[in-house]
């Protein structure tokens, strides 16, 4: 079960999100619940630190008096990397590109007829779901990223492998359709991460079980979307004496 | 003397000569002098001038007046090469800047010195004490040494001589050059000691050489003002481009309200009809139509000069309208959002321009032909300024390849763009790039600390 929340400071919208949300859960018997309503962010980071994370939440996009929507947003995110935040807001103009890719949010509801939100309502739902059914469940390895106040789980099957570069601790991290940079050292990835990955030269440090061929005359550790890393000739000795 | 005074007037003048060369070296360079920087040099500095006082000590036989030139020589280089990496270390700047701000601050210090020591031999009388003699010929200077090192970082900072300094390092040749000049400074001393070993130091000497500085120094000036004069004309010819862009989008946003006013006065004609036959349907269709009409019309362009004028960076301000000018011209669809004032990061501002100039290209490049779109977000929280610039595509772009060097789509001689741009990534502290397929887009992530 995933917690629901819906958090607006006007008692009519949430009430009828409130039904909206719950009859879709009840109809569609999705594994959600249970739906609580608040009308404050102070109340609502109160109540989900209390529940399991990931939750789903349905956002207003400004509380007068309080943070923004964004503000209340980025909270959540700091403690729920891998929740599911749905805007609601007045009108369709907000910039919604921001929230999505600063916060990652999966959709926005504009409040409307009963019938449009619905609609909203139920796809937003039915993407979530999708989503949770592609993910790995949670007892997956994951490897947590901090970058200021987010941080991130990525799965370690997602990793391909990480890159040292320059001489000035940056590192490049390489997963499928997505590469970061951001500063580290790659020993300090290599003690974190443990012996699913193997340094296989100074500065790759690559997931094994991505790997599909290791070609030693060459040099070079072949993965399995095709990129390649070096082979450093240590490496090669230890994995020569691994495999006879 | 006991040797305890000995050993603290050493201290001393050495965290002195210290200071007078990190003062005028850091004031070239237009920095702030920091405590923190200046004690680290100076540990290391006295450990190296100690280290090598013993060296000597063992070297050194009792009928040598002079240590050997190879220790004169090590001494000069191993100080120079210290107090660049220290700089470097704390104030993040180029290894060149720092090598040619060191050479002349090093330079000036020498004859500073010089023209100090030798000023204190010629005019001091002769004194039978010994502290008195001590006091004249070497506290005495090396005090006036950091007065005039203060009185010329003074002088230098009043003058903003770092704009000027840091001008000679634009463009290969010119850095060559700069280089090879400091070079020549820092060796000319000891040259000068090689080729003519017999012609004394004297005071005069020191004021010729004192002369030369203050001529050479005014040159750059004016050389650098110059640049400055030049550099600053572009800037303006820049800004008049981004007014003319800014003028262009008010001009059509005048056309389509125009155009709006015209279409809203038939509507509401038609609408009067109904309300006049009390046709209660026709007007909530009406209703319907209308509001989200003028959103649909005008809203885009509205909210891109809304975006536009919360960059408090001028520069940045240019360049984005400049780029969105041209992706109008492309017909691609942008959807510009800046909720937030962006007013500056921990990033120099050049490297933020050049970044954005590279991500903005390469989107432009890259958004599909037939209906290109393009999303740009400038978002600057309370620790960082957050840029997201996505481009939807018609051949999805490899991940993998992209992250190799010199990656193109454009054939050879292209490609350079994305590993300039890793590479100012990677020099930033502490800043994070992302690259990532969402949704059909491809999105260019980066985060500068602020």
């Amino acid at each position: 079960m995933i917690p629901v929340y819906i958090c607006d400071d006007e008692p009519a919208v949430s009430v009828q999100l409130e039904k909206l949300i719950g009859d879709q859960i009840m109809m569609m018997e999705r594994d959600m619940g249970p739906l609580r309503v608040v009308s404050s962010p102070p109340a609502l980071m109160e109540l989900q630190r209390q529940a399991a994370v990931p939750a789903i939440y349905f956002l207003d996009i400004d509380f007068p008096g309080y943070m923004s929507g964004l503000e209340l947003a980025v909270k959540l995110r700091a403690y729920d990397p891998r929740g599911f935040i749905v805007f609601i807001t007045a009108h369709g103009d907000m910039m919604f590109e921001t929230f999505r890719y600063r916060l990652e949010a999966l959709d926005y509801i504009v409040k409307g007829t009963p019938a449009m939100m619905a609609e909203r309502v139920s796809a937003c739902l039915e993407s979530i779901s999708e989503r949770m059914m592609n993910e790995p469940d949670g007892r997956a390895a994951y490897c947590t990223l901090k970058v200021y106040d987010t941080v991130r789980h990525i799965p370690l099957q997602k990793i391909l492998y990480l890159e040292a570069v320059g001489r000035r601790h940056m590192l490049v991290l390489h997963m499928d359709d997505e590469v970061l940079e951001f500063n580290s050292s790659l020993s300090h990835f290599e003690e974190k991460l443990g012996g699913d990955f193997w340094r296989c030269h100074r500065s790759f440090l690559v997931n094994r079980s991505r790997i599909s061929n290791v070609w030693l005359k060459e040099n070079v550790v072949e993965l399995d979307n095709g990129e390649t890393c070096l082979l450093s000739r240590k490496a090669k000795s230890e994995y020569a004496a691994a495999v006879p | 003397m006991p040797l305890g005074f000995r050993m603290t007037m050493v201290a001393v003048l050495v965290a002195v000569e210290a200071y007078a060369m990190f003062r005028i070296t850091v004031a070239l360079l237009g920095e702030r002098p920091r405590w923190r920087c200046y004690l680290l040099f100076y540990i290391v500095y006295s450990v190296l001038e100690w280290g090598l006082a013993l060296l000597s000590d063992m070297v050194m036989t009792a009928d040598m007046i002079d240590p050997p030139s190879w220790m004169l020589w090590s001494e000069y280089i191993l100080t120079v090469l210290l107090l660049c990496v220290t700089l470097r270390r704390m104030y993040r700047i180029s290894i060149d800047k720092v090598f040619g701000a060191v050479a002349l601050g090093y330079f000036i210090k020498d004859i500073i010195y010089d023209f100090l020591t030798d000023a204190a031999m010629f005019y001091s009388p002769v004194f039978d004490g010994k502290y008195l003699y001590v006091a004249t010929t070497l506290v005495l200077p090396y005090c006036l040494v950091v007065v005039f090192a203060m009185a010329a970082a003074f002088v230098l900072n009043k003058t903003d001589f770092s704009n000027y300094f840091l001008c000679l390092f634009r463009g290969r040749v010119r850095t060559g050059v700069t280089l090879l000049a400091s070079l020549a400074l820092l060796t000319v001393n000891a040259l000068r000691s090689i080729l003519f070993p017999d012609v004394a130091v004297s005071f005069a000497y020191g004021l010729v050489c004192f002369s030369v500085v203050v001529i050479a120094l005014f040159c750059i000036q004016f050389g650098a003002m110059y640049v400055a004069s030049r550099d600053k004309v572009k800037a303006q010819e820049e800004t008049i481009a981004q007014q003319q862009a800014h003028m262009e989008l008010l001009e059509e946003l005048q056309g389509e309200i125009r155009a709006f006013r015209h279409d809203f006065t038939n509507l509401l004609s038609g609408m009067a009809l109904s309300a006049q036959e009390g046709d209660v349907e026709a007007i909530q269709e009406f209703m319907r139509r209308t509001s989200g009409y003028f959103d649909e019309k005008l809203g885009s362009e509205i909210r891109q000069m809304e975006g536009l004028s919360n960059i408090k960076l001028y520069p940045v301000r240019s360049l984005i309208s400049t780029k969105l000018n041209r992706m109008r011209q492309r017909h691609i669809q942008v959807t510009l959002e800046i909720m937030k004032p962006v007013t500056g990061t921990r990033m120099p501002l050049e490297d933020l321009l050049r970044c954005q100039g590279i991500l903005l290209d390469n989107a432009i490049e890259a958004a599909s032909g037939k209906e290109g779109k393009i999303r740009v977000i400038l978002l600057q929280d309370a620790g960082e300024l957050y840029i997201a610039i996505a481009n939807n595509y018609d051949v999805q772009p490899n991940l993998g390849a992209l992250a190799k060097s010199g990656y193109t789509t454009k054939g050879k001689g292209h490609g350079t763009g994305l590993s300039s741009y890793r590479r100012m990534v990677s020099r930033c502290p502490d800043c994070m790039a992302r690259t990532y397929l969402k949704d059909d887009f491809f999105v260019q992530e980066l985060r500068i600390p602020v």
